[in-house]
């Protein structure tokens, strides 16, 4: 997309929107926050990539919300809003429409996502038939479709196979499928392509960012690999210590990256034909959900950090296109953005 | 597959032919058959005679040759104590052990799986931790001690049910059965619980830990994301996945309620073959220990092959070639 | 070092766990009780249920003390031959306990070590020794202990000293009816841990493999192992206890929980519960504490469960 068009995308009527989103989990050691103040919105049909560390809280925000967060982790406070309503504290059965229909999720490892004891073809057919009225040949059929369209040679034969039978690469195309079903508004994917192979991510990436434009489905994509996101999102968001450093349209935040995190990131990936000998990289390590400093969770190990940011949070503050949660761009909301 | 199935079949011979020789020693080195069975007045003739007619004097192999073309003829010789033909004493109490541990093993699985399944989905209820807590005095009970208090509280307290024998009993063409009969049902009742206790328990909880796991597996969790119902969570796929392990493991529990059996039969003098077993142990009468060995062995051995086999016919990734996935 | 060492372990999830469960922590009371009793049976109990001169059949089949004809002396009875409940059960217990935990030492001793040798040297002994493992596994244990205990008694010629060596055979053969769990799990940890790189280091410098095996290897399988035994003691007390209740267990002179059931369970229909409540009531008391706290610790030790 480029700049207008996001413009217009953000203007319209946000599909998702996630506000102050506080996920804790109580431990005998204290409550933990695993997320604190997660705030973002995603437009119909756009690709919002989620970046950071392991640990940063990007698959406990997909999985917030869908609702499938695992007891004790629970949502403290904050809204979850689907088409302006809220769907965080749902009651379990509309929660269950939800899930599939408007929602859909994929996970990071094709294998262990299907049933082994069960065909392919028995697990689409019985999600199809859960939220469209179908017959029984009408779902077969439609399944053989869905096959077809993720790029499974012979589906008609091949949807009475058990998920074994499958490659890894195409085990992941049938969760795709599965995911797509019912056509829902936005997928959750959730390290798609982690456990591939290299060669066959590309592949997978390509069939969803496909898929997905094809049905205007939007797409929330959890994922540690730059390189993806540069591929494939619209925006993206940096997450770090359980909070948003930065959101913004993809090439802003890679190219001009504003916040010291996402600098250091970038700065680490490896360029071909760059003639560093040594890769920078960010001193210390993302800190432990019990030790988060004060005021700015970077602090600690930012180059540029003053007093400020060991006493105060930063908000997300606008800079440029992007939001960034840094005191060194709070001058930018008196200079006034174009924004 | 076939290649799996033989090499079973081979196990099994192999197995049998082990517990042949264990049983053969019996015999060999356990007391002296012959005083046992003319006693301690017979004469050195009677004894001369009695040796040969046993075959006694022959090489150690070739009685072991006879032993085993006997015994797979179901001929073991004449029992010490009782002088009767072993084969027919064990005929006559197959039936009755066979259809305790029948009764024991449904019983088990009818009321250790659906305990087990609501132990897993309602973690926390009150019920649940009651059957827990149940199973866990379950678990510390003797079946010896269970069978006695069953036994003390409702046929001495309440003198509602029978506590020994088997009741009337109907021949079924050589098949004495007291599954036709209501005094049978009520002297079946007690034992049977007895019996199944242990197994129930040890049910309820392979079925419950099984559960817990494969509910915390990623295809459930995909499951419940791609909004399936909980009937189709819960009983569809959790079920399903959760009995495959289970189903195989109670068939191999089959065997274990057969040898339980000898402890239930005792306590309510139930006239089966554990029964016999046990007289036999305690007089030293070798022809039936030998002959329960042998015959326990072949049961044991056969329902391990079923189980193997099932595996086969319940598990899709064991049977399908891989050969046909594309790469 | 050893202060430290205790407030780790205070500090640590396995004591949280404990505490924070009032099942595990009454559990261990009740063992604990139990197992000092038992332990003490010899210098605790009113009476000295062996000494046959201080028996008196003019004692026989009294009722607990708080019943109509019971005697204060014989808090819970006593039985047929004139022996005080009590202090049979304190001692039946103790010879319980001690053929319990000498049995599943016995079965941890064989199958660590055969389940090492397994799993280390591998080739043909591994898969001999497996072959009989799974064989033995097809079978209840409770049927060999009982073949081997059977047939031990009746092989062996009955002498005065048939005590001790019943006691023996008894323990060995609960024990070898149990030793495969053990050796399974060793052997599955033996093979990850062989090709480990800090093995194969130690095998470059030169450490013999014996010394591999109890130095590196052991102490990554202990979790486990325990975990197996606080379980098998339960098993091998119900084991003995059946045993003896079927008459080829502990010889007649030292009677058992078992022996003591069975033969209460003579005087079912006539009236003298006692003889078999009290020792079934302490069967089962010390069966449950000890798989309680087997189950605690199990779930304390389980990673995937924190």
């Amino acid at each position: 997309m480029n700049s207008i068009q996001a413009a217009q995308a953000a203007s319209s009527a946000p599909l998702l929107e996630v506000r102050n989103l506080v996920v804790e989990f109580p431990t005998r050691r204290g409550v933990l926050r695993a997320l604190d103040d997660v705030s973002f919105t995603i437009s119909p049909g756009e690709v919002l990539g989620v970046v950071g560390e392991s640990g940063a809280g990007k698959s406990l925000t997909g999985a917030s919300i869908i609702g499938l967060l695992e007891p004790p982790g629970r949502i403290a406070s904050g809204q979850i809003l689907l088409n302006g309503e809220r769907i965080d504290h749902l009651d379990p059965a509309r929660m269950r429409r939800i899930r599939g229909k408007e929602i859909g999720a994929i996970f990071q490892d094709p294998l262990t996502s299907l049933n082994p004891l069960y065909t392919v073809g028995r697990q689409l057919i019985e999600t199809i038939q859960t939220h469209l009225d179908l017959t029984a040949t009408q779902a077969r059929a439609r399944a053989v479709e869905l096959l077809a369209s993720t790029g499974i040679p012979a589906p008609e034969a091949r949807i009475d196979h058990y998920p074994h039978q499958f490659s890894g690469g195409m085990r992941q195309r049938v969760v795709i499928a599965l995911a797509l079903a019912a056509q829902p508004k936005l997928i959750v994917a959730d390290e798609p392509t982690t456990a591939l192979d290299v060669s066959i991510q590309a592949q997978i990436i390509a069939l969803l960012k496909t898929l997905c434009r094809e049905h205007g489905t939007a797409v929330m994509l959890v994922t540690h690999d730059m390189g993806v996101i540069a591929e494939t999102a619209d925006r993206v968001a940096v997450m770090y210590a359980g909070r948003v450093a930065e959101i913004g349209p993809v090439a802003d935040v890679i190219h001009r990256p504003k916040h010291p995190y996402t600098v250091g990131l970038m700065g680490s990936i490896p360029a071909v034909g760059s003639t560093k000998d040594r890769l920078a990289q960010i001193d210390g390590a993302m800190p432990r959900l019990g030790a988060i400093p004060q005021g700015c969770a970077f602090n600690p190990r930012c180059p540029m950090a003053f007093d400020e940011c060991r006493s105060r949070r930063p908000d997300l503050m606008p800079s440029g296109q992007s939001r960034v949660a840094c005191w060194l761009h709070e001058d930018a909301l008196t200079q006034g953005s174009a924004a | 597959m076939l290649a799996f199935i033989v090499r079973r079949l081979l196990q099994a011979v192999v197995v049998m032919g082990v517990v042949a020789l264990v049983s053969f020693s019996l015999f060999q080195f356990v007391g002296d058959p012959v005083t046992a069975m003319l006693g301690q007045d017979a004469t050195e003739e009677q004894r001369v005679q009695l040796r040969q007619d046993l075959g006694l004097n022959d090489p150690v192999p070739v009685q072991f040759a006879a032993f085993v073309r006997n015994a797979v003829q179901g001929d073991f010789g004449v029992s010490y104590r009782q002088g009767r033909k072993v084969s027919e004493l064990i005929q006559e109490r197959l039936p009755a052990t066979l259809e305790l541990s029948l009764a024991a093993a449904l019983l088990a699985l009818l009321v250790g799986i659906p305990m087990g399944v609501y132990t897993a989905l309602r973690r926390r209820s009150f019920l649940a931790n009651f059957f827990l807590a149940i199973s866990l005095v379950g678990v510390s009970l003797p079946t010896f001690l269970i069978g006695i208090l069953l036994i003390l509280v409702f046929a001495v307290f309440l003198g509602w049910l029978p506590s020994f024998g088997r009741g009337e009993t109907v021949d079924f063409g050589g098949w004495g059965t007291s599954l036709l009969t209501a005094d049978g049902w009520a002297h079946l009742v007690l034992p049977s619980i007895t019996l199944a206790l242990f197994q129930m328990t040890l049910i309820m909880r392979l079925v419950r830990s099984e559960m817990l796991e494969v509910l915390r597996t990623d295809y459930i969790k995909f499951a419940r994301a791609r909004g399936l119902s909980d009937r189709a969570v819960y009983f569809g796929h959790a079920l399903r996945n959760t009995l495959v392990p289970v189903i195989t493991i109670t068939g191999l529990q089959i065997g274990s309620i057969i040898a339980f059996a000898i402890i239930t039969e005792t306590v309510f003098q139930w006239p089966g073959m554990g029964l016999l077993f046990i007289q036999s142990v305690q007089v030293a009468d070798i022809p039936i220990m030998a002959a329960y060995l042998c015959l326990i062995a072949l049961i044991f051995v056969v329902i391990n092959l079923v189980v193997d086999l099932l595996y086969f016919v319940v598990d899709p990734r064991l049977r399908v070639e891989r050969a046909t996935s594309a790469h | 070092m050893s202060t430290s060492a205790l407030s780790r372990f205070l500090d640590s999830d396995i004591y949280f766990s404990f505490r924070r469960s009032p099942v595990a922590m009454g559990a261990t009371l009740v063992a604990l009780v139990m197992m000092l009793g038992a332990i003490f049976a010899p210098w605790i109990s009113p009476h000295d249920p062996f000494d046959l001169r201080n028996l008196d059949l003019n004692n026989a089949l009294l009722p607990p003390a708080w019943e109509e004809q019971g005697q204060g002396s014989y808090p819970l009875g006593t039985d047929d031959q004139g022996r005080d409940v009590l202090s049979t059960i304190l001692h039946g217990s103790r010879i319980s306990l001690l053929v319990g935990l000498a049995s599943v030492a016995f079965a941890m001793f064989m199958g660590i070590a055969l389940g090492l040798l397994s799993g280390y040297i591998g080739g043909r002994l591994d898969a001999f020794i497996m072959r009989v493992a799974d064989v033995q596994l097809s079978f209840p244990a409770i049927l060999i202990a009982l073949l081997i205990n059977g047939v031990a008694r009746a092989a062996l010629p009955a002498d005065a000293n048939m005590d001790t060596m019943a006691l023996g055979v008894l323990i060995g053969s609960i024990g070898l009816a149990n030793w495969v769990q053990y050796a399974r799990t060793v052997r599955g940890s033996t093979l990850v841990e062989k090709n480990r790189e800090y093995v194969q280091a130690a095998r470059v410098i030169g450490v013999g493999p014996i010394a591999i095996m109890l130095r590196h290897v052991l102490p990554n399988v202990l979790g486990p192992v325990l975990v197996i035994a606080t379980i098998n003691v339960a098993t091998a007390i119900i084991t003995e206890a059946t045993l003896s209740f079927l008459g080829v267990g502990v010889p007649p002179t030292s009677p058992s929980l078992g022996t003591m059931i069975n033969n209460g369970n003579n005087f079912l229909y006539s009236g003298e519960w006692w003889l078999v409540i009290f020792p079934g009531a302490a069967l089962i008391l010390l069966c449950m504490s000890v798989n309680l706290l087997g189950d605690w610790l199990r779930d304390a030790l389980n990673p995937k469960l924190q």
